[in-house]
């Protein structure tokens, strides 16, 4: 698979998800890491030359417009999101997110040199990994889901783990997002590729790929491996997590899943393959198994406001008032649906 | 053969099959000692179709295997379509190729379609008996039915129905537009089942769902119609002497409901 996993690097070549229509998601409730989506739509949604969308003033709107159209088809289609925003990250993360912003700093040094040189091809490629998320960016978000009637919960701490926990609590259905994470954290369900399917351009290339929306469960999941969620876990230390971002040297996911199978937990593993691990893996462990969750959040779905969106998107933001208006006139109706819609299977049992 | 079936009239299976693969486009197809059946809630759940045919419709029915296969409903009514009134319509199951075979049988000549079988993954399943009770309960000519229809989807995507015993009234209204339609308990336009309705009944309806399932049924029939307050709406069309095909659409509610009562509407 092309795009990069923010969290464990390669599991996927062990497990594969079942295709489902986006249809078959109607009248569903899902969770969605709000940062990991909006950091999508950062690093895609560009002009020619790499540089971000902005209005008059120079305010970025690449976020904005993602986050418009994207949930417009979906709550077109029936589909109701909820967006978890991340909290203070815990100390393990630190190191992770030192390494991403190190990365960026690189990528916007590439990003010049290739603008000097006048070479735009690179300079899109490498503008995407230069994407910064800025408080003010973060504020529009959240107004603009406000206004289209999305709820929005403030995690703790990890967003993937309070989203994990609204579907446990069946808050949701499932967790949506591109990260394996949700799954250790426990999300009895996962949809992947939500905001990406359909046709695809493929990075550094002109071709096109077609990307369905996939569906992980858990239990079956640990069933197919014959793992535990805690040897899952621990398997993924192996390989690399979000808290321990380079793994263990020359462990890829065949011989982390060899190692857990054939010696049962991490401890069993260090003992009798000679392996040395730098990194806390009982704090990891318990970041994934017992993660800090907020219980402080109300989940309402409001009607979209049409007038307010128009009025923050067109008026402030400079977007084309016809194109947003049609947008959401479609959307509204299918939001309207799922919100005084009833299913029948609630009339039966 | 699993099962082999001859129906004389191509067409009767034709009609029903285009009202059937409008609401689901794909399903299990159950032929058992006593006949076929389609059981299936479309893709959103919203509404639920329930389609018999007994034996005796049948000029052959033999069963040798009571089968359950998954079919594409659409490919199936696309190939139906095609029926002449002329022709008879034979289906099997080929046990070798594994196919589900639909021919069309004329005076001289015979045409032939195979389809392969799909999987079919059923969400939760569907009760085999469901029990709700009614509060309303009418005859109606599908041709006022499908007039009402009609005449509501020129105003709004919803249609109310509210009914007492002194008669129904359907009627949709939008910002600009409003219409009513109001017919009494003795009329022409009502079937000969009794008017069985207790109290006030009102209900909000798509009329997405009704209309696909009303377009297609025989002008010249009757269908009954059963719903209470906020309750799912039932349509009973009976198929002469030879099965049903019934239909469950979910109400809508008010929207102060949903939003107040999150945690309740969840807790279904």
């Amino acid at each position: 698979m092309w795009w990069q996993f923010l969290g464990v690097k390669n599991i996927s070549d062990l497990f594969k998800g079942t295709p489902i229509n986006l249809n078959e998601l109607s009248q569903k409730k899902l969770a969605v890491d709000a940062y990991n989506i909006i950091y999508q739509f950062l690093a895609s949604i560009r002009g020619y030359d790499g540089s971000l969308l902005t209005d008059k003033e120079g305010i970025v709107t690449s976020h904005l417009t993602g986050l418009l159209y994207r949930n417009a088809r979906l709550l077109e289609k029936g589909i109701q999101l909820v967006y978890v925003f991340d909290g203070t990250p815990s100390l393990m993360k630190r190191k992770e997110l030192r390494r991403r912003a190190e990365a960026k700093k690189k990528a916007r040094e590439e990003l010049e040199e290739a603008l000097e040189k006048g070479d735009l091809v690179r300079a899109r490629i490498v503008a995407q990994r230069t994407s910064k998320l800025t408080e003010s960016m973060v504020e529009d978000s959240k107004r603009l889901l406000d206004l289209m009637g999305i709820p929005v919960v403030e995690a703790e701490q990890e967003g993937e783990a309070q989203a994990a926990h609204l579907v446990k609590k069946g808050k949701v259905w499932a967790v949506a997002s591109q990260d394996y994470d949700s799954i250790l954290f426990g999300s009895p369900i996962m949809v992947r590729n939500l905001t990406l399917s359909g046709k695809r351009k493929l990075p550094h290339s002109n071709r096109y790929i077609n990307i369905n929306v996939e569906t992980y469960n858990l239990k079956e999941l640990l069933k197919t491996l014959d793992l535990s969620r805690e040897q899952l876990v621990d398997m993924s230390i192996l390989i690399g997590t979000d808290f321990n971002p380079d793994g263990i040297k020359g462990i890829g996911p065949k011989t982390a899943y060899k190692y857990i199978t054939k010696h049962g937990n991490l401890e069993m593993v260090v003992e009798n393959e000679e392996i040395v691990i730098d990194a806390d893996y009982e704090a990891i462990r318990d970041i994934f198994l017992n993660p800090v969750i907020s219980n402080e959040y109300n989940i309402k779905f409001k009607p979209l406001d049409i007038e307010g969106v128009v009025d923050f998107l067109c008026n402030e933001r400079g977007f084309s008032k016809d194109r947003v208006e049609n947008t959401l006139k479609k959307a509204k109706k299918g939001q309207d649906t799922s919100l005084r819609q009833k299913r029948l299977d609630a009339f039966f049992g | 053969m699993t099962f082999n079936l001859l129906l004389e009239d191509a067409k009767l299976m034709a009609n029903l099959s285009s009202v059937i693969s409008s609401i689901v486009s794909e399903s299990n197809f159950k032929v058992s000692e006593d006949g076929i059946r389609i059981k299936a809630f479309d893709a959103t759940r919203i509404s639920m179709i329930d389609f018999f045919m007994k034996k005796e419709a049948f000029n052959k029915y033999e069963v040798d295997d009571p089968a359950s296969i998954g079919l594409s409903l659409e490919t199936l009514n696309s190939i139906l379509k095609t029926a002449k009134t002329t022709e008879h319509l034979k289906m099997s199951l080929n046990d070798k190729t594994k196919r589900f075979e639909v021919i069309f049988l004329g005076k001289n000549q015979k045409r032939e379609f195979a389809l392969s079988l799909i999987d079919i993954h059923e969400e939760g399943t569907i009760p085999d008996t469901i029990h709700i009770d009614f509060d309303a309960n009418f005859e109606i000519k599908a041709t006022f039915l499908q007039q009402v229809i009609k005449d509501a989807e020129m105003i709004s995507d919803y249609l109310r129905v509210k009914a007492n015993p002194d008669g129904v009234t359907f009627s949709a209204e939008s910002d600009t537009k409003e219409m009513s339609t109001y017919i009494e308990p003795i009329s022409e336009e009502m079937g000969t089942d009794a008017y069985n309705v207790v109290d006030e009944s009102e209900s909000v309806y798509s009329l997405d769902f009704l209309a696909n399932f009303v377009k297609g049924i025989r002008s010249s029939d009757s269908v009954k119609l059963s719903f209470s307050q906020e309750q799912p709406l039932r349509i009973v069309y009976d198929i002469e002497d030879k099965g049903h095909l019934i239909y469950f659409v979910a109400p809508r509610i008010e929207e102060s409901e949903v939003i107040d009562d999150y945690d309740d509407y969840e807790s279904n």
